[in-house]
């Protein structure tokens, strides 16, 4: 049975497919922020990057080097549709979990 | 404006993190870190990001760690683990490899270090290596000449690819405090583009504005951390006081933060002033120039558009400039990239050689414990070990011991570090350091050693255990229960051993005879002189100098300065010699044994053929021997009427007749002054004029030299008026004006040195007073450098003894453990004892022989060169040590020879 995803990784996962083409560190970050209004650990969103990318989850490149990074370039990620596949198999792993639970027990949140 | 984060920090992050990630992660912070700086300011976009490195960097070894305890794909640990404890089973590989490796890699990657720093160093400024420097080239004569303040703003105009373009000049300056502290600073005047250079910001106040540089601005200054703290006594609120500098009062605006030395060590700026009218390209005064690469710009870029300025100049004014062509180097920079490279690649390839016989030694010695785990091996393969894994584990155990060796060499490194950089920077008269110069060890050295380790270890570990469990020799239980060997020790082991021996037989005299010219001083503690007991500490010793708001420009103008300069430095001298406190005063030219290289000279006395000499030349007044305590040991002293514009004689020491005139009495003799190949200088001496005459020999002065008879010299009078130049002359007074003052105090007087400041401040406001101290103070660095080298040597020359001597008792275990069945058949068919010891010693002797031979035809033109008579004799026991400590080194295993059981060993066959 291949490993599921953790909570921070779908976060990370989903966060890549937001910002859409050219994600990289830095949006990555603020939309995971902005999206759950609370601060995230950016050493946590890098390792975990490096870790998915391992896996063969989401594959990595190069972008050109700016003045404003130092003369460093973007590291961009993309998901891969194993990927994709996997966050949707843990989606419905957790709304399985959900499913028939009273309403008052479930709430609203979703 | 976006300003990088902290070079240390950033280096830090790229450092601890894998590799594939380090870019991208690096440049994200970098691009977080200048929007948070526009937002928060730098202190807490700082703080932010160091608090980011850290989270970052320890996630990312905690990740990799992780990674280690998950995989346990390898078991290198455990090989580790059991390398440790086999250097413990094998104490002689352990101690002599061990310290073969760390001196061989202590001297090795120190030099290393310090050759890059110093000829290459990094400015530990933002964006350091984008501040250059530039300078006129002279084409005919291809030296460097200071480009003037005109080229400066020529520059300015015509070349964007550099910005902040500005000029300094340094010199020592006297400094009194509004409240009459007194001292004296290390000034650069500067243009203001200095600190826009720099982009250092003030600790305190402001920096030189342009303003400032206008001919009509109130004089102002900004001092650097060390003069704030010495002269202002740290006041918190120092601005708006008033300092005298070289007698003209002068309004503090600024301090520096702590370490700010730019150009070079200096601690006070005030504003370099021209008048317009003087930028001429024939009047403007010469300065040194530097500039920042403009965004975008390369050192190439920027040479380009310099090539086409110096190319209108030279058609503009072509007397002035025909010859001259502007270039630019990184700021620090000493050498050119293949100046670097080359002495790179020099001190690289020595200390590669000498790994290489270090490593072979140790390989040697590697090699025969192998041998003698040839059991363990041959269970463990019969057990199903493959080879692969066999090799692996002796990679590791070589890994320990060389991995452990380096790094105690690289302790050793960055200890002695320091003392080498004070000596060398204290022999170039400099007393402090350049504000770049970093002791540390830098990362290149780290990795350079990391891969010495590896190679290192495979050369160790690798070839004899590639070898051992060879197919040849694939060993069966069986052959290996007969105590004997299949391994066979092939020509390449003889020629390691005998090109070791020849290399010590080489060496070492060369090294015990460069030994006792440093001295014999170096083993006792605390800096030493020539006498024993003579008191360095009642010696106060520092520079006279004048401070000169405007340098003379016409011949006259130096003339006189220097006449003036002579007057006031001896009514210095009478004055302190007057104090009660004071037992007498004197002036010399500088600090002998100080004194850079020495002078050529020939000496004759009419009767055999000249003898060519070199000397160290110090030219002193009549008290300076006598207030030394020198005696004369043969002819007379100086006299006063010697002290005349046309006095002609000069004293040596006991040295100089010891080194170049086998003992020759040289009184009366005559030396002639030649200059070195080369060099030319500023004062022409008629050939007649060249020479003067011996009238004494003076017994090695205390202070003057570091040990009994260390160094030749040659006492001239100080002609403090020097109306027209005598023979010395050459060598003449330091340049600008300046004497080295020499007190001896009345032992148990009150403390001296702060009247001293106030004595020479009475005597003329611009007299300056530098560089302070007791005998014992001011030589310290030498006396501690002097030891590091000698130490260095002794180390290689004991490394060197010792490993031939532990090669040849490998080799001989070796010999002997591979022939225990021959030897114990020859014993039972009635070989006598002397057979065998022959039989085992031949080999040995022959090997230690060849070497003896080898070396000795290396080392006799070397000695023969050399006028040092201990040369042979030293050869001679150094090629007799050897020869006992090989055959001591045989002895033990013929001891084992010969106590083979015969019955025993064929029993087994």
């Amino acid at each position: 049975m291949p490993q599921g995803l953790g909570e921070f990784e779908q976060m990370v996962l989903l966060a890549i497919l937001h910002v859409g083409a050219g994600a990289y560190g830095v949006p990555i970050v603020e939309e995971i922020e902005s999206r759950t209004g609370r601060s995230v650990s950016r050493a946590a969103v890098y390792v975990t990057l490096r870790r998915l990318e391992k896996r063969g989850l989401v594959t990595s490149w190069m972008g050109d080097p700016t003045g404003e990074r130092g003369g460093k370039a973007r590291r961009c990620v993309r998901m891969e549709p194993s990927g994709l596949e996997l966050l949707r198999a843990s989606r419905r792993a957790m709304d399985r979990m959900w499913d028939d639970l009273d309403p008052a027990t479930a709430g609203s949140g979703r | 404006v976006s300003a990088a984060p902290p070079t240390l920090l950033r280096r830090i992050l790229q450092g601890a993190l894998p590799s594939e990630v380090s870019d991208g992660i690096v440049g994200d912070l970098d691009e977080v870190y200048r929007a948070r700086r526009r937002g928060v300011g730098a202190l807490r976009a700082d703080a932010w990001y160091a608090g980011q490195v850290l989270a970052i960097a320890g996630r990312f070894m905690l990740e990799g760690l992780r990674d280690a305890l998950l995989l346990r794909r390898s078991s290198l640990g455990l090989d580790l683990k059991l390398g440790l404890r086999m250097s413990g089973r094998y104490p002689l590989l352990t101690v002599v490899g061990g310290v073969a490796i760390t001196v061989t890699a202590a001297i090795g990657l120190g030099a290393s270090e310090f050759l890059h720093d110093l000829l290459a160093p990094k400015l530990p400024l933002e964006e350091g290596d984008r501040i250059v420097r530039l300078y006129q080239i002279d084409g005919e004569s291809g030296t460097r000449a200071a480009a003037s303040l005109y080229d400066l703003s020529v520059w300015r105009e015509s070349v964007p690819s550099l910005e902040d373009l500005g000029a300094y000049v340094t010199l020592e300056q006297g400094i009194v405090s509004d409240r009459d502290e007194v001292g004296s600073v290390s000034l650069a005047r500067a243009t203001a583009s200095m600190f826009a250079v720099t982009r250092v910001p003030p600790r305190l106040g402001r920096l030189l504005v342009e303003d400032d540089e206008r001919l009509d601005a109130p004089p102002v200054v900004v001092l650097g951390y060390d003069a704030w703290q010495s002269i202002l006594g740290g006041d918190p609120d120092p601005l708006g006081r008033t300092v005298q500098l070289g007698g003209v009062p002068t309004t503090v605006v600024g301090v520096m933060p702590e370490g700010y030395a730019f150009p070079q060590t200096q601690d006070a700026w005030v504003p370099l002033r021209v008048d317009p009218a003087e930028l001429t390209p024939e009047s403007a005064p010469r300065s040194n120039t530097f500039a920042r690469l403009a965004s975008g710009a390369t050192l190439e870029s920027a040479q380009a558009e310099l090539d086409v300025a110096g190319q209108r100049a030279a058609a503009a004014y072509p007397e002035l400039y025909a010859r001259l062509s502007p270039e630019l180097t990184e700021f620090a920079r000493r050498a050119t990239d293949l100046q670097m490279l080359l002495a790179a690649s020099g001190v690289g390839l020595a200390f590669i050689l000498l790994l290489l016989v270090a490593c072979a030694n140790v390989m040697t010695l590697g090699f025969a414990r192998t041998l003698m785990r040839q059991g363990e091996i041959a269970v463990r393969i019969s057990l199903g070990a493959t080879r692969r894994r066999i090799v692996l584990q002796l990679f590791a155990e070589a890994l320990v011991l060389v991995g452990g060796a380096t790094l105690l060499g690289l302790a050793a490194a960055r200890l002695a570090l320091p003392s080498i950089s004070r000596l060398f920077f204290t022999i170039q008269q400099s007393p402090r350091l350049p504000f770049w110069w970093n002791d540390g060890l830098s990362l290149t050295t780290a990795v350079y050693a990391a891969v010495l380790v590896v190679v290192g270890a495979l050369m160790i570990g690798v070839v004899p255990a590639l070898k051992a469990t060879g197919e040849r020799v694939q060993p069966s239980l069986g052959q290996l229960s007969a105590g004997g060997s299949s391994l066979r020790l092939g020509g390449i082991w003889t020629v390691v051993i005998v090109l070791q021996v020849a290399l010590a037989v080489a060496f070492l005299p060369f090294a015990v005879s460069v030994d006792g010219r440093a001295g014999a001083m170096q083993v006792r503690s605390g800096p030493s002189f020539a006498n024993e007991d003579f008191p360095a500490d009642d010696y106060i010793t520092a520079q006279l100098g004048r401070d000169l708001s405007v340098p003379p420009r016409t011949p006259e103008e130096r003339e006189e300065l220097i006449t003036s300069s002579a007057r006031l430095f001896a009514q210095v001298r009478d004055r302190i010699a007057e104090d009660p406190a004071v037992a007498g005063a004197a002036l010399a030219s500088g600090l002998s044994a100080m004194n850079h290289l020495g002078v050529p000279v020939e000496f004759t006395d009419g009767s055999d053929s000249p003898v060519s000499a070199g000397a160290r030349v110090l030219l002193v007044d009549l008290s300076y021997l006598d207030l030394m305590g020198a005696t004369i040991v043969a002819g007379q002293a100086l006299g006063p009427g010697d002290f005349a514009p046309e006095g002609r004689s000069v004293l040596v020491n006991e040295a100089f007749v010891d080194f170049f005139l086998a003992g020759r009495n040289p009184v009366g003799g005559q030396l002639r002054f030649r200059e070195r190949e080369g060099e030319s200088s500023e004062v022409s001496v008629p050939p007649e004029e060249a020479s003067v005459e011996i009238v004494g020999v003076v017994r090695n002065p205390g202070i003057d030299v570091y040990g009994p008879g260390a160094h030749a010299a040659i006492y001239a009078p100080l002609d403090l008026a020097p109306a027209n130049p005598r023979a010395v002359g050459v060598v003449g007074m330091p340049q600008p004006p300046a004497a080295q003052l020499f007190v001896r105090r009345r032992p148990g007087s009150d403390p001296l040195v702060g009247r001293l400041h106030g004595i020479v401040a009475s005597v003329d406001p611009t007299l300056r007073l530098s560089g302070v101290g007791t005998a014992a103070t001011v030589w310290a660095p030498v006396h501690q450098g002097s030891r590091v080298i000698a130490w260095i040597v002794r180390a290689l020359a004991a490394i060197v003894l010792m490993l031939s001597v532990a090669g040849v008792y490998a080799l001989m275990s070796f010999t002997v453990l591979r022939r225990t069945r021959e030897i114990a058949i020859r014993t039972a068919v009635g070989a006598g004892r002397p057979d065998i010891v022959r039989t085992v010693f031949r080999r040995a002797g022959l090997q230690l022989l060849a070497g003896v031979v080898l070396g000795g035809l290396i080392a006799v033109p070397m000695l023969l060169d050399r006028t040092v008579d201990e040369g042979p004799r030293s050869l001679l026991i150094v090629s007799t040590l050897l020869l006992a400590g090989g055959l001591a080194a045989c002895l033990a295993p013929v001891r084992r020879a010969l106590e083979i059981e015969p019955a025993m060993a064929i029993k087994s066959e």
